[in-house]
């Protein structure tokens, strides 16, 4: 997996699918819900997990990874369906280790380390797969279907403004509902 | 996601010789399947794929799509890549296909456009094209026809005729109107009409009402990539296979893996070899075999047939079986609008421009296409492969653009052809084995240098067109070669000739009388980006001229005939 979770892949639109499919190498799927203790990391591992999910996706004034229970997501998948990933995912996790190691040879883990030293050590890797890694697992478990463990209280459909619901009727978007009242006003002066 | 279910159709012993056995449940095999049955012969439908019923299909992104649960995947049977035959393959996934009951028909987008007259007689009109082998089809847009009505009304496809000056000659209006347009298609059609385009209602199979006692579409969302819960798209799940079954006359057998068609000493087929769930060997004796497992699989399939009287493959006495892959070519434009779009609900495509169908020899390559305008990605995709490349890809930025931009974003899907070359090509990789010990897929394939024109060239227009838009930003890649597949295309092509084509008109392979193949390894050109349409019009004139000849006694006795 090189980083295509990453990836700008913007070419021939074949390439595109491909691309999204090869995030599937990232974390598999079917998974139950995931409860709120830990199943696979240690406790260091998944502080790094959490601090790694919320510089990718962090608490603003709207709730970032850690509100959606993304540590978990990942904790659980590893632990269950994608069984097969925990090799890859804890090499992503030795790799940051090793960069932090190099920047800051004092530390004791990458949680424990202020925000901008956690950014600094980030952005040094994130070309690399280990980024593309955990940039899949977190946005997996931010907007992923809340049954698979992440996504709590929905606040990943919620950010974007994704409806969930089982049914949609039109107008869908407000280019089409002008289209729609440009129509009927056509229509109308066509009558009169 | 599979379970047990009562069985809806016949069911037959290892012993029975059934009249057909069709390899393939998707686009063609579905149609197939229902068309033998109905004539009153005796069809078993062996399918790679779980049977899943509309139950069974949910709305989760990481399940379905992440999940391959509909797909083919490639940890139990990579593929190999290279993009010339000097080169050693990789592994890597090169192709993706539906793998499951009703085939591709069960995820598919389902743009429904009919080939034009164009597609059939291309070499006619434009001569031949250096580095391709282009050649007419051994049938006219005029045969087709009446078939492509068969499907609008058979399957069910929601359109309307005559909105294009660009369609062929039809005989019927389309069985359902056009789906509810989307901001998409607004805006699409808004821009396309400043530009001198003429924009039309995209001809759609999915019920955009109730229709032959399955519901219309309800506007979910789920849709691309997904299996619909409400059976208002036409997949042969939906459409086909419930009528074929209802006869009595047809089995489909899901979770069988067909790896060999076996013949005997005067070179007829006896049956076919395949793996069942729990891999155990298994063969079904049958009169007849029709191979409807898709551009790969089918030219696979035929390959490891081998025996000493079919040394290169069954059916193969040309050598051509596997090759004139096309993939069709294209590329995307992308914006980004003021207002939200909300593409995430309801089918697709709501709006299609044929205006670059055929375009004048002028611009000094051969090859059309044809552009939409839609926003396809769920919210896992968009997060990670839908951001321009100059947006952060995490942080307060990152989390902004997404907030921001995932009800925004529209993409110009331009889709065109792809030339028949023929070093692009399925074959058995010699190294590579899958989870049940069969060689792998190995793809060979670059496109023609004509069909990365013809994708630049309509991803320029599209981002002429965009100008004529409100989007605030617009972006688009350069093309690059494909290195993935979608549409597997003319691997068996049709013709008449047997030294140059696997197939004649009527399915039936050169070499080999009671073996039929159908789907889109029969094609001759690529078409013009939506190949589905026309692998189902194709199904419909097989199963026509098959019942035919078996009424004529020509594939044995079989169950019609001992009835008369």
């Amino acid at each position: 997996m090189a980083g295509a979770g990453a990836a700008w892949l913007a070419a021939a639109w074949p390439d595109v699918l491909a691309a999204r499919q090869h995030a599937q190498h990232t974390m598999r799927a079917a998974a139950a819900g995931a409860p709120a203790k830990l199943e696979y990391f240690t406790a260091q591992q998944a502080g790094d997990v959490e601090a790694i999910s919320s510089l990718i996706i962090p608490t603003t004034d709207t709730p970032g990874a850690r509100e959606a229970g993304v540590v978990y997501f990942i904790d659980h998948s590893l632990h269950t369906y994608a069984a097969d990933q925990q090799k890859q995912f804890t090499d992503a996790l030795a790799a940051l280790d090793a960069k932090r190691k190099e920047l800051f040879p004092a530390s004791a883990d990458f949680a424990s380390l202020t925000s901008a030293q956690q950014t600094e050590i980030l952005r040094a890797i994130e070309k690399t797969p280990a980024f593309g890694a955990f940039q899949f697992a977190t946005a997996a478990g931010f907007f992923c279907n809340p049954e698979d463990g992440g996504n709590r209280g929905m606040v990943g459909w919620k950010l974007i403004g994704f409806d969930h619901a089982a049914t949609h009727t039109p107008p869908f978007g407000y280019y089409d509902a002008e289209y729609l009242k440009e129509k009927a006003a056509a229509r109308k002066g066509a009558k009169s | 996601m599979s379970r047990p279910m009562p069985q809806r159709g016949t069911k037959f012993g290892p012993n029975d010789e059934v009249d057909f056995a069709i390899i393939g449940s998707g686009a063609a095999g579905g149609v197939l399947a229902r068309e033998l049955s109905q004539a009153g012969f005796r069809v078993l439908v062996l399918e790679q794929g779980p049977y899943l019923r509309e139950d069974d299909f949910q709305h989760n992104e990481m399940k379905v799509i992440f999940g391959n649960a509909l797909t083919n995947n490639w940890s139990r049977q990579p593929t190999t890549f290279r993009s010339s035959e000097q080169e050693k393959a990789k592994v890597q996934p090169a192709l993706l296909y539906g793998r499951v009951v009703g085939g591709g028909s069960v995820h598919f987008t389902a743009n429904y456009w009919r080939f034009h007259e164009i597609d059939f007689i291309e070499r006619s009109k434009r001569g031949a094209v250096p580095g391709a082998d282009l050649v007419d089809w051994p049938i006219t847009y005029a045969d087709l026809e009446p078939y492509y009505t068969k499907v609008e009304w058979e399957v069910g496809v929601s359109g309307l005729a005559g909105a294009s000056p660009f369609d062929p000659p039809r005989s019927k209006p389309y069985p359902l109107p056009p789906l509810p347009i989307k901001s998409t298609g607004a805006i699409f059609e808004k821009a396309a009409l400043k530009m001198g385009w003429h924009p039309f209602p995209a001809p759609i199979a999915i019920l955009s009402q109730n229709y032959r006692n399955r519901a219309g579409c309800v506007h979910c969302g789920y849709c691309e990539f997904f299996g619909c819960e409400m059976g208002a798209k036409s997949s042969t799940l939906a459409s086909m296979i419930p009528e074929a079954e209802r006869t009595g006359r047809c089995e489909i057998r899901p979770e069988s893996y067909v790896f060999e068609i076996r013949t005997d000493s005067s070179g007829r087929v006896t049956g076919v070899a395949y793996f069942d769930k729990d891999k155990r060997e298994n063969f079904q004796k049958a009169k007849a075999v029709i191979v409807s497992a898709n551009g790969a699989e089918t030219p696979r399939l035929l390959l490891m047939s081998k025996s000493s009287r079919f040394p290169e493959g069954l059916a193969n006495s040309s050598g051509i079986v596997g090759r004139h892959l096309m993939w069709n070519s294209g590329g995307i434009a992308n914006a980004i609008f003021e207002h939200p779009l909300n593409e995430y609900k309801s089918q697709v495509v709501t709006r299609v421009v044929h205006d670059f169908y055929e375009l004048d020899p002028k611009v000094g390559f051969c090859g059309g296409g044809g552009m939409d305008m839609r926003f396809d990605l769920m919210p896992i995709m968009f997060a990670t492969n839908g951001l321009p490349p100059d947006v952060p890809q995490w942080g307060p930025e990152y989390k902004a653009y997404i907030r921001k931009n995932f009800t925004r974003t529209a993409f110009v899907f331009c889709h065109a052809t792809s030339l028949p070359v023929p070093t692009n090509s399925i074959s058995l990789d010699p190294d590579v084995k899958d989870a049940w010990g069969l060689p792998a897929t190995r793809v060979t394939y670059r496109d023609h240098d004509d069909d990365l024109k013809i994708s630049q060239y309509l991803i320029d227009r599209a981002m002429e067109m965009l100008d004529q838009s409100p989007a605030l930003k617009k972006w688009s890649a350069p093309v690059r070669p494909q290195q993935f597949g979608v549409h597997l295309l003319g691997t068996c092509r049709m013709g008449n000739d047997p030294k140059t084509s696997v197939i004649n008109s009527d399915h039936r392979t050169h070499d080999v009388p009671n073996l039929f193949l159908c789907d889109g390894s029969s094609f001759v050109t690529s078409g013009r980006g939506q190949p589905t349409m026309t692998i189902q019009a194709l199904a419909f004139r097989a199963a026509d001229r098959i019942v035919r000849l078996a009424r004529r006694g020509e594939l044995g006795k079989m169950a019609p005939a001992t009835r008369s």
